[in-house]
């Protein structure tokens, strides 16, 4: 956990910096069959934790025409618990098979006492947490070895006191771990409008060079609480929140996110073409400025 | 401050028993729960505790569509909610959550007139594994062909890991299959017929079928490593089993995949 570790932060080099799609059930049988000119893949890890049988046989194929990110939704990086030693191993065994152009995870935790929510729950930003964190964030990627990148999550709950902002504890985890940063530009603008900060403040204080892939969805309106379903569009505001960070990350690997009511593929695509018109214009920017 | 194991500790108790675990909390923990802003509080909780309880039982109910097909989705989903809040998952990875909701629906009044929805539920769960067990290796029964029959009593052998063997009081593989989707066959299910069933995964599908409760006996015993002579005595409560006939269809079948 020392400040040099930083140099190692080469993780996602080989995922292309273009739109991809998260990778559903239900479309994965059609993009095996129609081979869609997609950029690129993301999956849930846990989802590829079998030992053998068809949905893993399906990845393998989906990995030979495609990179492939791998997105782990179980790990509890903030957990106060130690973490799971059969879990870290299966996403290893996983790791090795696939070889994905970059692995993420979040930080948040989700099980405490044994027992799992299997949610993507807040973190109080407090030096312990912080301690905890990059204590698991270095296990996971000295058992991997390789860099993972982190993910800021939506949240809906503060809590008091607090040692330090959000992204001063984001820019925290990766300054001590050399871990890249999964920037999730819905889940900072949920989290901005529930908690009431400026977008701008947690753009402003990301180290640039760690940003190493982007998240998009969308989000429900719950009695007045932003909550981050994924299972609608992109909305305008998170667009825009979107331009910005490209304009101050350059052209990022970026990825469409939707989980419930999944639409058809077609509607996926679309989302993705959008955001490959903004990284095509950020794309120029930096050439010309270069 | 309280730690971060008491802090999230006190937020599970919050999210899984509520009442008062869920006002300690607020007031202990979060940023407005007991001030001016406890409204926006609760709200936030509330959002965490649909949350986490609607992806648990969500991961039940996908697990288990043939139930779903018995009793309703409606009836699943609260089931599952149930079950969501009574039984600990015990993972990261919800696919690994749901294994004993067969358990679960024996002891769940509102099941209590379907007294064969439990197995139903456990040969669900037990297809469910077979679909993602290991591959399995090339077939390899050299030795059984180099062995003299006379001598095949010691012999054991290694099964295809992507099998499993299931044995009910109630007809679940007809029960399973009638309620499969796109099932065009009839409809008729004999209640009185006790079931022995293996699922095998095959490359053109995981197959659930009764068997011979003989066959049962056999390949129980052989997957737990027993010699062919002691599965074969263990298959003789079964007056119509015919070993031949049962070594030629597994291994036909690829089931039995090494001898040694």
């Amino acid at each position: 956990m020392n400040e040099g570790m930083s140099a190692s932060r080469s993780t996602a080099a080989s995922l292309p910096r273009r739109a991809g799609l998260g990778l559903r059930t239900p479309h994965l049988q059609q993009v095996l069959r129609e081979g869609p000119d997609t950029a690129w893949f993301e999956v849930h890890s846990e989802n590829y934790f079998a030992d053998g049988g068809p949905t893993l046989a399906a990845l393998d194929a989906v990995r030979q025409s495609y990179p492939l990110s791998l997105h782990g939704v179980g790990m509890s990086l903030g957990g106060a618990d130690d973490l799971d030693g059969n879990h870290l191993r299966r996403l290893k065994n996983l790791v090795r098979r696939i070889e994905p152009a970059a692995v993420s995870e979040h930080l948040c935790w989700s099980a405490i006492g044994g027992r799992w929510l299997n949610d993507l729950l807040p973190l109080p930003y407090t030096g312990e947490a912080l301690d905890r964190v990059c204590a698991h964030v270095q296990q996971v990627q000295d058992t991997l070895g390789r860099t993972i990148l982190v993910e800021n999550v939506s949240s809906y709950l503060r809590f008091l006191p607090e040692d330090m902002t959000e992204w001063d504890f984001v820019a925290a985890v990766v300054r001590r771990t050399g871990c890249g940063i999964l920037l999730d530009v819905n889940n900072i603008h949920v989290s901005a409008c529930n908690h009431g900060f400026d977008p701008a403040d947690f753009l402003a204080a990301m180290p640039a060079d760690a940003v190493a892939e982007i998240h998009l969805a969308g989000y429900e309106e719950v009695d007045g609480l932003l909550v981050d379903t994924h299972s609608r569009p992109v909305y305008p505001a998170v667009w825009a929140l979107y331009r910005d960070a490209l304009t101050r990350f350059g052209p990022v690997p970026t990825l469409i996110e939707w989980d419930q009511d999944i639409p058809a593929f077609e509607v996926l695509t679309a989302e993705a073409a959008r955001a490959q018109t903004y990284l095509d214009a950020v794309s120029r920017d930096h050439a010309l400025a270069a | 401050m309280p730690s971060l194991r008491e802090l999230q500790t006190g937020f599970s108790a919050a999210v899984f028993t509520g009442g008062e675990a869920a006002a300690a909390f607020l007031a202990d923990c979060v940023a407005g729960g007991s001030g001016v802003d406890a409204a926006r509080a609760e709200r936030g909780l509330a959002a965490y505790r649909s949350s986490v309880l609607a992806n648990l039982a969500v991961a039940v109910e996908a697990t288990y569509p043939v139930v779903a097909a018995i009793v309703g989705q409606e009836f699943l989903a609260a089931a599952a909610r149930r079950y969501a809040r009574e039984r600990p998952s015990g993972s990261g990875d919800l696919n690994a959550y749901g294994h004993d909701f067969g358990d679960f629906l024996a002891t769940y009044e509102a099941a209590a007139e379907l007294p064969y929805l439990p197995d139903v539920a456990r040969l669900e769960w037990l297809v469910q594994q077979v679909y993602g067990a290991a591959d399995a290796s090339a077939q390899d029964l050299v030795l059984l062909a180099s062995t003299a029959p006379e001598r095949w009593g010691e012999l054991r052998f290694r099964l295809d890991p992507a099998h499993g063997l299931f044995a009910s009081s109630w007809p679940v593989a007809r029960i399973w299959t009638v309620n499969q989707p796109g099932y065009a066959g009839d409809f008729l299910v004999d209640f009185d017929q006790a079931e022995t069933v293996l699922v095998h995964r095959r490359a053109a599908g995981t197959a659930v079928e009764a068997v011979a409760p003989g066959d049962h006996a056999l390949l129980w015993a052989l997957a737990a490593g027993e010699s062919l002579e002691r599965a074969v005595e263990a298959a003789a409560g079964d007056p119509a089993f015919d070993l031949p006939a049962a070594l030629q269809r597994y291994v036909a079948a690829g089931l039995l995949l090494q001898a040694y």
